[in-house]
């Protein structure tokens, strides 16, 4: 794994903005294509393999969650306890997620975190970067098969959903980044035979006679892929109707129990010492080193605080209530001054490709720059 | 020969040519509209028939093939603020209606992007 200076195609921007990527320059520069990362086709092979293996020991901790109700630690409110296991008993179809990882191309790569319910940098790993690698090398191959494994997994999905069920697909208003990830997340479920509805989430409506959730023609939603975190939607007004529909949520009610930086406790507990995580606990005091206390519902890189004797670094954020975990900390790795992140994707449980984060800081934040890479 | 792990084409059918859903409607408030099962009925009680929207009644079973498809006609949305009953209005030609809250969804978001 190494970082190349690569130089930009010279309609970088057009290119991307064709592919529906308008938000190339969120923060200033977002997109860069001055620098790339080159693998060896081992080094992927070990990510993947890496990925697959991850993804099923998070699989184990689920069972290990609902088996134990260990729902109180991940600060799942009561109410929904019971309908979190009944999604996980039934299996309710996931469609993606995203692993964080600490490499370097030495060693074992080590988990940072799962972005397992509201995963985003999804269009720019699976289309842009794929273009780019078309445009500047276009001999070589990269980790990247997310297009394909979209819209395969929106095909299984449907297949298990009524006959010419619509699907809507949800986010915030006003946030260019979401919208665009949701875009393509409805593009590929298109290609795989769903008539959708976009929509944003303050406009879902509660009908009141059919006690359903409904569309702004009022069509009772039956399937609803959300950008919008299952923590904040039990919290919220209508979280009392969440389970009171047949509406079928993708990501699932189960992905509660891994979109959760308690999970890294509960993984540690059930696997310590596994060369892919880190010793992380739910109480301070277990780490003799340096570490890095993170909410247990957070996102953005908000509320993180590292401790070292080389002193305390800290992000703000309104994050925190829920409660910490405190994972060993263990630096990004510097490319030519670049702290760099691997988002590791699983799509259908399966690995999928990578899309890789850099940023001046250790701490990844949600502008830390999209570096594209590929393989040979 | 190694297999690829680039996907083979990616291709793109909608980003471009969408734009958000109708965000003309209110929020925030009690809406109602009246279903009818016909064309005729429902223009008759608004007066005109491009009040009235055709749409594909929700599938209940089966599998995500194609099958028979049934539909309905809505008059437009008006205020229901204080309303109580759950049918149609007295004297409509609705076979229906359908009473709407919306608003309770969305308040956490504030400044954050929801994508992690």
């Amino acid at each position: 794994m190494r970082r190349e200076r690569s130089a930009p195609r010279a309609d970088w921007r057009r290119k991307c903005e064709e592919v529906g990527f308008h938000f190339h320059s969120m923060g200033g520069t977002y997109w860069d294509e001055s620098a790339c990362y080159a693998f060896t086709a081992a080094e992927v092979d070990k990510l993947e393999a890496v990925t697959a293996r991850l993804h099923a020991m998070c699989l184990e901790a689920c069972n290990f969650i609902v088996d134990r109700k260990r729902f109180d630690r991940l600060a799942i409110p009561a109410p929904f306890h019971a309908r979190v296991a009944a999604s996980w008993r039934a299996q309710e179809p996931s469609l993606l997620g995203r692993f964080d990882l600490r490499w370097d191309g030495v060693g074992a790569p080590k988990l940072l975190e799962y972005n397992a319910d509201t995963p985003t940098a999804l269009l720019e790993a699976s289309v842009v970067q794929w273009h780019w690698l078309e445009d500047v090398h276009g001999g070589a191959d990269q980790f990247n098969s997310i297009h394909e494994k979209l819209v395969a997994r929106w095909a299984a999905i449907g297949r298990t959903l009524p006959a010419e069920a619509l699907l809507h697909c949800a986010c915030v208003k006003d946030n260019e980044e979401d919208l665009g990830t949701i875009e393509y997340v409805r593009d590929a479920a298109i290609q795989a035979g769903f008539p959708t509805v976009q929509l944003f989430v303050d406009d879902i409506g509660w009908g009141r006679d059919a006690e359903a959730f409904v569309d702004l023609e009022g069509r009772a939603i039956e399937a609803m892929f959300k950008l919008y975190p299952w923590e904040w939607l039990v919290r919220e007004e209508f979280g009392a109707h969440l389970f009171a529909t047949r509406c079928r949520w993708i990501e699932p009610p189960w992905k509660m129990l891994l979109s959760n930086k308690a999970l890294l406790a509960i993984l540690w507990e059930l696997f310590p010492g596994h060369e892919n995580l880190l010793p992380a606990y739910l109480e301070p005091g277990h780490i003799a080193g340096d570490y890095v206390r993170k909410p247990i519902l957070s996102r953005e890189g908000a509320n993180i605080a590292v401790r070292r004797p080389a002193g305390a670094m800290v992000t703000p954020g309104t994050y925190g209530a829920e409660g910490y975990v405190y994972q060993a900390y263990a630096e990004l790795p510097g490319f030519d001054g670049n702290y760099a992140v691997i988002g590791s994707w699983v799509i259908g449980g399966e690995p999928a490709g990578i899309g890789i984060r850099e940023d001046a800081s250790p701490i990844t934040r949600n502008t830390s720059r999209f570096v594209p890479h590929y393989f040979a | 020969m190694p297999q690829r792990k680039a996907s083979l084409r990616v291709t793109l059918v909608l980003i471009g040519a969408v734009s958000a859903a109708g965000c003309d409607k209110p929020s925030d408030q009690m809406m109602r509209r009246d279903v009818y099962a016909n064309l005729e009925d429902c223009a008759k009680d608004w007066g005109r028939p491009e009040a009235c929207e055709q749409q594909r009644a929700a599938a209940t079973s089966g599998s995500h093939a194609s099958s028979g498809t049934t539909y309905r006609y809505y008059g437009p949305w008006y205020d229901d603020r204080g309303g109580t009953s759950s049918g149609p209005r007295p004297g409509s030609r609705a076979v229906d209606s359908v009473r709407v809250s919306r608003g309770g969804f969305g308040a956490s978001a504030t400044a954050h992007s929801s994508g992690g």
